[in-house]
């Protein structure tokens, strides 16, 4: 771990502490050891890795999705198990990888948007109405409140998918490859929307990624996973410019990098 | 003689809400010993594309073109038998889902032989032994017991593996990959690139390797072409493109790509992005189809037909105004 000395640290958002857990199986499967990270209260944290590095199954853990095996989570300091399924929500909100599974194909992105107000009670009318201003507010103008998802292109169900994370004015945003199943121009556009949510909500944002463009792009840190251990924890700055680890060195080594090929060594370029 | 030349390839595909005009217009040539990469997002029709020079279209799609010529030959008019001995022997394919490729029912082992004894001799212990050599060429260890496993046995990198063993095999002049490292994991894909630019090298192949990473062109490619709605829309050296390009499309999309470099502590950088969708691809586009989405659009745009021409160190750029536009952009 390497952290700047001297400032006071701020409070954390969501924290695992040695979390592991186990899938069962007649081979029980270990997909984490001993994991701990800590989110900050306002910062971004990139969790970065490759296929079957633990990420996703450490997000379900974080959100309270799935149970663990050992270890705790802590949101604000309070055990997760102690929270109920409605406290939790009006903490923490996912944002899931595939916008055309994580809508509901039968409702309206009003409907889908005032859900979680429809579920802690509040009047339909004055949710639906929240939720229509919400869906302009990123991007999605009234006219698109009474389409179906079926009726929307992967980036505009993306932006959907944001809006009905935030409308319970959550803390805490956990994406899970929020823009993985998007064309990169789309993608942009959905990163610059988190970023600026982020910034006008004082979000604490837990980003799942294996894109490095993405985590510099966003984090603030990042912890680096690998067969479901945690292997490097940092600022971004220092571990993306100078990492410790052999295998953050291989990860990023390996990424095809535009603004950086074009004036990098390319080995096969070399004389055969 | 270039080894792959197509002029004026159209493809339409026929759907339920009407003729699709999925490709349109193309011109593009590929030599011996190159990359070529293709790069566009989803739906621009470079998957069409490349299945069109195999003659792998779906039953929807018809294409046409002036000139598809491999190796000078024009290969539009081949009968079905002359057109499987060109696919292994002259063109060999990758697809992006090993899966697809490989049968799931037969060991990798007479998958590979299979190749061999279609398109090289009628040995099967020569096939065997090109099969095992092949394997252990893409870095496959313990080749010969790799023979006797099923796909599924295998990691998907491993898989991608053998798919560039099976295309290597028939020793194809030209490779056409699809998408082949999308699905794999980047370490996993770096030795796959490094692996196919080394082969390709060794063997003097031309490769036309079709992505949606623009990482991944400033990596392999010699050349680019960018595919925009169902066009090329500038084509040149990868290293002209990629460092200043003359398309207002291609310019969007770079600026759309996060750098891997984080910028300082405190430093907020903006993605560029480009407002709009991508048009509707069934009637007829008049002007530039990018004109709607364009930052630098013109009156002119909208209505003229847009000649692809060559602009400073780029070969060719489909814009009106591609030479003035640079000082915008540079301004």
């Amino acid at each position: 771990m390497r952290e700047p000395q001297g400032a006071p640290l701020p409070r954390l958002a969501l924290e695992a502490r040695a979390v592991s857990h186990s899938y069962p199986g007649h081979q029980a499967f270990k997909a984490l050891t001993n994991v701990s990270i800590a989110l900050r209260e306002g910062e971004t944290l990139a969790v970065v890795g490759e296929s079957g590095s633990g990420k996703s199954t450490l997000s379900r853990i974080l959100l309270g999705l799935s149970p663990l095996s050992e270890g705790r989570v802590l949101c604000f300091g309070k055990d997760i198990g102690s929270l109920s399924r409605r406290e939790r929500a009006a903490r923490m909100q996912p944002v899931f990888q595939d916008p055309y599974s994580s809508l509901n194909p039968r409702h309206t992105l009003a409907e889908i948007v005032a859900a979680p107000l429809l579920a802690r009670g509040e009047a339909r009318a004055s949710a639906l109405n929240r939720a229509t201003g919400l869906l302009e507010e990123v991007g999605l103008g009234s006219a698109y409140a009474r389409r179906r998802p079926s009726a929307l292109s992967g980036g505009q169900r993306q932006r959907a998918a944001i809006a009905r994370a935030l409308i319970a004015n959550p803390e805490i945003l956990v994406c899970d490859e929020p823009t993985s199943a998007l064309d990169v121009s789309v993608q942009a556009q959905i990163l610059n929307l988190l970023q600026q949510q982020r910034r006008e909500r004082k979000l604490s944002v837990l980003l799942i990624t294996h894109n490095i463009g993405v985590v510099a792009h966003m984090a603030d840190r990042v912890a680096v996973m690998r067969h479901g251990e945690i292997v490097e924890t940092g600022s971004v700055r220092d571990v993306l410019l100078e990492p410790r680890e052999d295998y953050t060195r291989l990860l990023i080594s390996s990424v095809p990098d535009l603004h950086g090929g074009l004036h990098s060594e390319r080995p096969w370029d070399a004389a055969p | 003689m270039a080894l792959l030349e197509i002029s004026d390839l159209n493809i339409e595909v026929v759907t339920g809400s009407g003729v699709l005009h999925a490709v349109r217009g193309i011109d593009l040539a590929v030599n011996a010993g190159e990359t070529l990469c293709i790069v566009g997002e989803s739906g621009c029709g470079k998957s069409l594309m490349a299945l069109s020079i195999t003659g792998l279209l779906p039953p929807v799609a018809r294409c046409s073109a002036t000139r598809l010529a491999f190796e000078g030959h024009d290969i539009q008019h081949l009968s079905r038998r002359e057109l499987e001995d060109l696919r292994g022997k002259g063109i060999g394919f990758i697809f992006q889902d090993p899966m697809t490729g490989l049968n799931p029912t037969m060991t990798i082992g007479r998958q590979l032989m299979e190749v061999h004894l279609r398109h090289v001799g009628r040995d099967r212990e020569a096939a065997k032994t090109a099969a095992v050599s092949f394997l252990t060429r893409v870095g496959i260890a313990n080749a010969a017991t790799r023979l006797r496993q099923y796909p599924h046995e295998l990691s998907g990198g491993l898989r991608q593996r053998v798919m560039i063993a099976m295309a290597l095999m028939a020793h194809p002049r030209l490779i056409i990959a699809d998408e082949p490292t999308t699905a794999l994991d980047v370490t996993i894909q770096a030795q796959v690139l490094s692996l196919l630019k080394s082969l390709q090298r060794e063997h003097g192949i031309g490769l036309v390797f079709i992505t949606h990473d623009l990482g991944v062109v400033a990596a392999i490619a010699d050349r680019v072409a960018v595919m925009y709605a169902g066009e090329v829309v500038e084509t040149g050296d990868a290293r002209d493109v990629l460092a200043d390009p003359r398309h207002p499309y291609t310019r969007a999309l770079i600026s759309c790509v996060p750098s891997t470099t984080p910028s300082p502590a405190g430093v907020s950088v903006e993605l560029g992005t480009i407002p709009g969708r991508v048009p509707l691809l069934h009637g007829r586009i008049e002007g530039c189809a990018f004109a709607p989405r364009c930052a630098l659009v013109r009156d002119r745009c909208s209505t003229e037909t847009v000649p692809a021409r060559p602009a400073g160190a780029v070969e060719i750029c489909r814009c009106l105004f591609a030479i003035e536009k640079r000082e915008f952009f540079h301004a």
